[in-house]
């Protein structure tokens, strides 16, 4: 294959600015589990391929799936991006590579056949099924899937690279009979397979949550003081600020820019923030992205203040910063655009007992559903809980919290000492129509926060 | 595709294939500017096949070799649960034209000249504006295949127009979407700049609101949003899980008498229209709710099979959230084009009788809740204040939350005859055909 890239790129570099392509073999297993029932029992494989090249600023993408369509695909790209170019192509720096990465993983998912798969995800299923008369159905979703892309472009970096990628999620759904509720984990993974083993108490916590969501009230609308747990503080942070870090928001819109320069007091003194394509074993675990940059660890905010973001080689080309690493793809249908990896708030001094201390009334609010990004982002807790005179009180449901980027990250006063790493089994979105690109696989790290003034929606 | 289902056939007792073929070309300017042109190929298959009742499921884009693939799914299905799944038999399908001259003949330079149009338009009245466009066309060809005899085929071409305009003053981002969308062409780029520059307009201007109980009248897109909150309580699959809050209430009275929401794969111009499903199954117009009355849940075959009922012919292979066809997409219930039908208010009427409400645009992280018992709760990213029928700015940091089994039974005010194109995400995703929709007493939270 590599000889294959390497010979189109021969054939054609003289024709545009920059020449790439990339081309990916990619298998899959997916369980999903329903009830009583295994739904999908499913085994895949897909090739594909794509070519981008830039002339005058402007690129041509084309990807197919047919392997002996690559030398074609670069011609239609390079046309197209003579059609639509029309300044100067400007792009940072980066160092021809040649390298062949393997994927460094512990304990192979591609090993275990899929019957034992089976029966761990049955026994899981089954311990949800079994644990309360209040439950009456399940889905556990488990999905692997090992890719190989290699990568080529005309100024001569060539690497064939290895990706293990794994996610489960359980969910257990109770009912009283006229209303329903959910618990919710995951787990997730580049390196090991293992990671599937000993979930019996999380998952158990989540059917208990489920069945004690049916008695639960739904939290008053308003605004609270809020802690996140670290599971919570490390969505709010993808979505709260991570998302604006990826370049391509200000790269070429000098007002947002100016809004969100290097020095910028952006966040409160006690917050640190990073994205992180090296963290061994995370989902967002990569060595060099879809555009052959090395991954590194890049500080976002430090002590408050802004200092990074997340590149492609064209937003760090034009705003003559570093390339990061971050120009991710799904897969060889889409284009590469700054993504995050692992992206953590660093750990901090305070304790759980010092944050709860002082609030009389506020919100402790606990594992994450997911979130959404813009000025005015969202993010969704699993459950929560009343926090009354420094005491967690009574359970809530629907707890949906909502800031505003440039005051929110200000409003965090406590950042906690008990770092975790989260590993979810689900993945990021990004893009419009047909450029979305979902679930890409990512990882956070947070520990618990406190941040006041959060706005939760409620009835 | 038949060269597979041969080879199925010799393997496995029985089986389905779903052969896709996709072009895609899709313009973008960004920032302005014309950025990248892009062509998408693919082509690929999913299969499911049985082997003594259990089933087995794979997807390839290597179709050179049936046999392999045929024998991979055998050994695969021999590990499987048993399955009452009855593949669909032979059956008529719809003839109705799913290309059309507007859309199949529409050139580049077309497509170029109106995206420059309406940047330009947007420029001149907004000088630091931030325009992102996209002009997508998309070649769908599908076919559907069962050894139990059922031959389905259609080629579908649509095109979706985007905007987002982005305005930065100050510390407001105001961020808007708007797209339209057809199997024939739908509002030019010109149009739909022309349209956004009014609510530029007003969105510029951040106004002060008071948190509490507010009339809303939701916009289609929003409409969108919240609808979400609705299409999983008449899923079959959830409705047979005794999941739904819908469960036993068909032939119910569970909306508003004003309300009628329909399944609409036939819609002349709907994306997301096909005589068949993903499964096989004809599909056909249907009334969900009629008039407020509970009349059909939507199901694939497997859901169908366990409530008992005739599958309607909503199993798609489809990308989450935007709902592009895909041969590596795993089945799931939806509606086609979901259409609300208008009601017997002029639009402007619903804001003229507007005192004091909120309009609201695009609603974040609807999805994220769960939403299957009606409730939702997101933050209104776009929403404007309306008072004395006039819209006069937009609100920021609020959040609306409601049920919409109570919103849209007891509270609404009215219905506006006028529909338009909506979706998702500020009108991206999916294929609405929707009503403005007054409610009155919906919660909404803020800082202020």
């Amino acid at each position: 294959m590599k000889d294959l890239i390497s010979d189109v790129i021969h054939k054609l570099k003289g024709q545009c600015d920059l020449l790439e392509l990339r081309v990916e073999e990619f298998t899959q297993t997916d369980i999903n589990i329903r009830g009583k029932k295994v739904e999908v029992l499913r085994e895949a494989f897909e090739l594909g391929g794509c070519a981008r090249a830039y002339v005058k600023g402007a690129s041509g993408f084309v990807s197919v799936n047919r392997v002996n369509g690559l030398e074609q695909a670069a011609r239609e790209a390079i046309t197209q991006a003579r059609l639509a170019g029309s300044g100067k192509t400007v792009l940072a720096d980066t160092p021809v590579i040649q390298d062949d990465v393997t994927a460094g993983i512990i304990n192979d998912p591609r090993d275990v056949p899929p019957e034992k798969k089976l029966e761990i995800l049955k026994a899981y299923n089954q311990l949800i099924l079994g644990f309360h008369s209040r439950i009456i159905t399940s889905s556990v979703r488990y999905r692997d899937g090992f890719k190989v892309s290699y990568f080529g472009n005309s100024e001569g970096t060539l690497i064939r690279q290895e990706k293990m990628d794994l996610g489960c999620n359980f969910t257990a759904r109770a009912s009283d009979g006229t209303a329903s509720q959910m618990g919710h984990t995951g787990i997730g993974s580049s390196i090991d397979f293992n990671v599937i083993y000993g979930q019996e108490a999380r998952i158990a916590d989540a059917c208990s949550i489920a069945v004690r969501l049916l008695d639960a009230p739904t939290i008053k609308g308003g605004k609270y003081t809020a802690i996140l747990d670290p599971h919570l503080s490390g969505t709010f942070v993808h979505e709260a600020f991570g998302h604006q870090s990826e370049a391509e928001k200000v790269y070429e819109n000098m007002h947002l820019l100016e809004l969100m320069k290097f020095g910028t007091y952006f966040g409160s003194p006690v917050l640190n923030v990073y994205d992180s394509g090296r963290t061994h074993g995370s989902r967002g675990y990569l060595k060099y992205d879809e555009e052959g940059v090395p991954t590194e660890r890049t500080d976002l905010i430090r002590d408050g203040i802004l200092v990074g973001r997340l590149h492609t080689r064209e937003t760090a080309g034009k705003l003559g910063e570093r390339p990061t690493g971050n120009a991710r793809a799904l897969d060889y249908r889409f284009a590469p655009m700054p993504r995050m990896r692992n992206t953590c708030i660093a750990g901090g001094a305070s304790t759980f007992a010092d944050m709860i201390a002082d609030v009389k009334l506020g919100v402790y609010a606990v594992d994450a559903l997911g979130g959404q990004s813009e000025e005015m982002f969202t993010f969704t807790a699993g459950h929560g809980y009343m926090i009354r005179d420094g005491q967690v009180a009574e359970l809530v449901k629907n707890v949906t919290l909502s800031g505003n980027l440039f005051t929110t990250l200000k409003n965090i006063d406590m950042v906690g000492e008990d770092f975790q790493q989260q590993e979810s089994g689900g993945g990021c979105g990004k893009g419009d129509g047909r450029t979305f690109q979902y679930p890409l696989p990512v990882g956070s790290g947070a520990p618990h926060i406190r941040i006041r003034d959060v706005v939760v929606g409620g009835q | 595709m038949h060269d597979l289902l041969d080879q199925l056939k010799t393997h496995t007792d029985d089986a389905e294939v779903f052969g896709l073929e996709s072009t895609v070309n899709l313009v973008m300017f960004e920032n302005n500017k014309l950025k990248s042109l892009t062509t998408l190929n693919s082509r690929g298959a999913a299969v499911r096949a049985r082997v003594n009742g259990k089933l087995g499921q794979s997807f390839t884009s290597d179709l050179r070799h049936p046999a392999t693939l045929a024998e991979r799914i055998r050994k695969l299905a021999e590990l499987g649960d048993s399955s009452d799944l009855q593949f669909a038999g032979p059956a008529p399908y719809a003839q109705f034209p799913l290309t059309h001259p507007s859309v199949t003949e529409l050139t580049m330079e077309e497509i170029l000249a109106d995206g420059q149009e309406a940047i330009s338009l947007l420029q001149s009245r907004f000088p630091n504006i931030m325009v992102t466009l996209s002009a997508e066309r998309t070649t769908d060809n599908v076919q559907v295949l069962t050894t139990n005899g059922a031959e389905g085929h259609y080629e579908r071409m649509f095109l979706i127009n985007g905007i987002i305009a982005e305005l930065v003053e100050g510390h407001n981002i105001l961020r808007m979407t708007r797209f339209r969308l057809g199997t024939q062409r739908p509002a030019s780029a010109r149009d739909i700049a022309a349209d956004l520059a009014a609510d530029l307009e007003i969105g510029r201007k951040t106004v002060p609101f008071t948190p509490g109980r507010h009339r809303v009248i939701f916009a289609p897109s929003s409409l969108a949003d919240v609808l979400m909150a609705f299409t999983g309580a008449v899923d079959a699959d959830l409705v047979a899980r005794g999941v739904s809050p819908l469960t036993k209430r068909m032939g119910d009275q569970i909306l508003d008498p004003r309300l009628s929401i329909v399944d609409d794969p036939h819609n002349p111009t709907g994306i997301l229209s096909a005589p068949l499903d993903d499964e096989g199954t004809p599909t056909q117009r249907r009334a969900i709710v009629d008039r407020g009355v509970l009349r059909s849940f939507i199901a694939d075959r497997n859901a169908a099979g366990r409530l008992g009922i005739s599958p309607t012919g909503n199993a798609w292979r489809v990308t989450p959230f935007e709902r592009y066809k895909s041969f590596s997409a795993g089945l799931s219930i939806d509606f086609s084009n979901l259409v609300v039908e208008g009601g017997d208010i002029a639009k402007d009427d619903l804001y003229r009788d507007t005192q004091l409400g909120i309009e609201v645009h695009q609603i974040n992280g609807i999805l994220l809740g769960d939403l299957i018992g009606g409730d939702f709760s997101g933050s209104l990213e776009i929403a404007f204040l309306v008072r004395n029928g006039e819209r006069i700015g937009r609100i920021k940091d609020a959040m609306i939350a409601g049920n919409f089994f109570s919103l849209f039974k007891d509270q609404i005010i009215g219905i506006s005859r006028e529909q338009a194109w909506g979706g998702i995400f500020g009108g991206v995703s999916g294929s609405f055909q929707v009503p403005w929709i007054a409610v009155d007493n919906v919660e909404i939270a803020g800082t202020h």
